[in-house]
């Protein structure tokens, strides 16, 4: 599902100002992680991250600094394994064609360079599945009702009640029904209505809504 | 005398009416001002001349510096300090600290010794204990006469030796005789011995139907002196809390002491005489002893739920200001000595009604001299959803104290919260707000938030792999292709074959230098083809190339055929024509290479 960072940016500053601070960070880290190089969509997490944690009694993260971000976007990420595994391919099959003519020393530079490439290229690759294999399986979500119980499940054992609020990140697991499991930290907490969480990776299905109304 | 004597008399009814209201009005004393408080407790009432009782003192102040107190002097009363204890607690920003103090008391004759009130002076506060009464009687209760109330002995003895003056012997004493449902009985087993032991014995004590019991420590040793005699004491201290009422039975305990007896060698001659131990294993067994359980009086007030003890309540709320959806967490703690596990918990409700969370409540609890202390917390989150404010109603814990007898009653006051609108909450909370950036109006770039690959970055990486493996795979085909010894033959006669095509295509211009050059040709592929890759015919004679073909294996009509047309060429080389025949020579040679060319071998 694709978007226009811009969109999903607007759709989180205005959530922002509106003082929902869940549907704000949702939007924003949509935004972020299509943009994320971009100041004004990381000052204005950075405001609605700040206003989570001042909630919480947390110390507030800082503010981003000024200067340019070095960040790459997961799709950027993506397209700079697929040039590096091309080039090296290309490095490689020169390399092949020098070795059927008995290349020599030219045929060792192409086939060290078509190694370096292709090991770079395959090494980002693979770390880049590792993050979409796991946000496949447990997609990060942020709590947009205001609080939530995390309650414990039918079979669970007893335990203390744990509330969530709005603006908390958490990453999800199974369904049951209109329930979804919640982890945070790797663990599960509980299960909380699927309705008071906004999945990151959704978050362009939510700036349609917000259009629609 | 007669005047004198009824003087004494009045004299002496005075003193034993005094002496009987002075418990009562030290009971009826106004009670300690909050934050200073003492307590003392006699382990028995009733002890044997010489033999020692037990008085611990607890003192109890806030604030950091704690009073001291001394032992009041009684005559024919011998106390000695043993033990001090101190601890500090911080509740609710209030610090608190207790002392305890223990002290052995023992008297040289017989009669009743009232302890009087032990004092405690802080500034304006002043705090008290209630006179302790012991009756010291003859003989050493450690003796075994039968105990009132007691079972009928059954089983191993309770003393070892002479009744007058035992070498072992064992007691089971139990503080109350007489308690309410839930109501802490303190059990000591004691073990008595004058004898040298061989390991430390363990007390083993029988399950007590209708008590839930808790040990109350390690059990403890020491030098007693009990009738004029020295032992070595063991004493093993358990809190029975009776769960119904009646005549229940503690004990007995059972315990095996393993004593090492000494014994003269029958032979003088054996170990130089040095006595011989022996071990003995001599098993005793308290007797037991009859609690009656009273059933907790009536009229327990609304909300009692079952907590005996000495108890207080502490309630806290983790914030009096909130902001909308944000839970406010009432903390209810119940501490003090007693059974907490069954004290339950109080209610907590809000005004108006909220959503609210409860946690379950977790007992935390451990022996403290004589008793079990302790506490119970339990926490109670509400969640205001809109602006405005509300009320913790004041929240009432109701338990029955035993030494009162009576029910009490501590209530909190009402808890108001402010609930301030949601979307405010942080930027109260984190100060002076951001400015947020404002909104774009140009769009940006395009993408998903899905951390999956691109299709098209996908394709382009998936491709590239493929073109590469595809390259490897034609790489590799040729190169084994290229080491087959027939394919390399083969393609070593038909190169030789085209430069004999080209030969004979220019053999007009310069027919002998092509004929030569064409006998040179023939010459190397005869070698390709019947000669090792190692041996090479070129520039060899006639005759000797032609043997060495035959010594390769090749059939007698090839030789002929090479050796015929071998003649040819050297014929034009040396004696052109100039005719079609030069020609024809250099093809007939064409013709055998491509032949040769086209065999399988």
């Amino acid at each position: 599902m694709t978007a226009d960072a811009s969109s999903l940016y607007n759709a989180g500053t205005a959530a922002l100002d509106r003082g929902n601070i869940g549907e704000a960070i949702a939007l924003l880290s949509a935004a972020k992680r299509i943009d994320p190089r971009a100041p004004d969509v990381r000052r204005n997490l950075a405001i609605a991250e700040r206003s989570v944690a001042a909630a919480r009694g947390e110390t507030p993260p800082p503010m981003p600094g000024g200067g340019p971000a070095i960040a790459l976007s997961a799709a950027e990420g993506w397209w700079l394994a697929a040039i590096l595994l091309a080039l090296g391919a290309v490095a490689g099959i020169v390399a092949l064609l020098e070795g059927g003519r008995r290349g020599g020393r030219r045929s060792r530079a192409w086939k060290r360079g078509a190694a370096a490439a292709l090991t770079s290229g395959a090494l980002l690759a693979a770390w880049l599945s590792a993050g979409a294999i796991f946000e496949r399986r447990h997609p990060e979500a942020v709590v947009v009702a205001a609080s939530v119980e995390a309650r414990r499940g039918v079979d669970e054992a007893p335990r203390s009640p744990i509330l969530l609020r709005a603006g908390e990140r958490v990453r999800t697991g199974q369904t049951h029904g209109d329930d979804v499991e919640v982890l945070l930290g790797g663990s599960p907490i509980g299960w909380v209505p699927r309705a008071a969480l906004w999945n990151v990776a959704d978050a362009p299905r939510y700036t349609r809504g917000l259009r629609s109304k | 005398m007669t005047g004198s004597r009824s003087i004494a008399a009045l004299v002496a009814a005075c003193a034993v009416v005094a002496g009987a209201l002075a418990p009562a009005r030290a009971a009826a004393a106004p009670p300690a001002p909050a934050g200073l408080g003492i307590e003392a407790t006699l382990d028995r009432p009733r002890v044997a001349v010489g033999e020692e009782a037990q008085v611990t003192v607890v003192a109890e102040a806030q604030g950091v510096a704690l009073p001291e107190f001394a032992f009041p002097a009684v005559p024919s009363l011998r106390a000695v300090r043993v033990a001090d204890s101190q601890s500090f607690s911080w509740v609710n920003g209030k610090l608190s600290r207790t002392s305890t103090s223990v002290f052995l008391v023992s008297a040289s004759a017989p009669g009743r010794y009232t302890i009087p009130p032990i004092r405690i002076v802080s500034g304006a506060a002043r705090a008290q204990t209630r006179p302790l009464i012991l009756d010291v009687g003859g003989a050493p209760s450690g003796s075994p006469a039968p105990t009132p109330g007691g079972e009928p002995e059954t089983g191993p003895p309770r003393v070892w030796g002479d009744a007058s003056l035992p070498e072992l012997f064992v007691r089971f004493v139990v503080d109350h005789r007489e308690v309410y449902w839930n109501q802490q009985v303190t059990a000591r087993f004691l073990f008595y011995t004058r004898e040298r032991l061989e390991e430390t014995p363990m007390w083993e004590i029988a399950e007590a139907g209708g008590f839930w019991k808790e040990s109350l420590g390690e059990m403890r040793r020491g030098r007693v002196k009990v009738g004029n005699a020295d032992y070595v004491g063991f004493e093993q201290d358990v809190a029975y809390f009776p769960t119904r009422t009646g005549r229940l039975t503690l004990g007995p305990g059972r315990i095996e002491a393993r004593v090492m007896q000494r014994t003269q060698t029958p032979d003088s001659w054996n170990l130089f005489g040095f006595p011989e131990v022996r071990v003995v294993t001599i098993p005793l067994q308290t007797e037991n002893v009859t609690v009656s359980v009273l059933p907790l009086p009536p009229g327990a007030p609304p909300g009692f739920r079952g907590a005996v003890g000495k108890l207080l309540m502490d309630v806290n709320v983790d914030r009096f200001t909130a902001h909308a959806g944000e839970p406010v967490t009432v903390t209810t703690v119940i501490r003090g000595q007693g059974n907490l596990n069954t004290a339950g918990d109080p209610d907590v409700a809000s005004l108006p009604s909220l959503r609210s969370f409860e946690s379950p409540g977790t007992v935390t609890a451990s022996p403290a001299g004589y008793a079990i202390r302790g506490e119970r917390r339990r926490d109670k989150a509400f969640v205001p959803e809109v602006p405005g404010s509300f009320v913790v109603l004041p929240i009432r814990f109701t338990w029955f104290d035993p030494e009162e007898g009576r029910y009490r009653t501590q209530a909190s006051d009402s808890i108001r919260v402010h609930v301030l609108p949601g979307g405010d909450s942080t930027a109260v909370a984190a100060g002076p707000p951001e400015p947020p950036a404002a909104p774009r109006r140009r769009s940006g770039p395009r993408g998903s938030p899905d951390p999956g690959p691109p299709p098209g970055a996908l394709v382009l990486g998936a491709g590239s792999l493929t073109a590469l493996a595809a390259a490897a795979a034609s790489a590799g085909i040729r190169r084994r292709t290229q080491l087959d010894p027939r394919r390399r033959r083969r393609d070593a006669l038909q190169r030789i074959a085209r430069s004999l095509a080209e030969l004979a295509g220019s053999g007009g211009a310069a027919p002998a230098a092509s004929a030569a050059r064409a006998a040179a040709l023939l010459t190397e592929a005869l070698g390709i083809r019947y000669c090792a890759d190692d041996m090479d015919i070129g520039g060899r004679p006639r005759e000797e190339c032609l043997q060495v073909l035959r010594a390769a294996g090749a059939g007698a009509a090839a030789v002929n055929e090479a050796g015929r047309l071998l003649d040819d060429l050297e014929r034009v080389a040396f004696a052109p024509t100039l005719s079609g025949s030069d020609s024809r020579a250099i093809a007939a040679a064409r013709a055998l290479v491509e032949s040769l060319a086209r065999e399988r071998t």
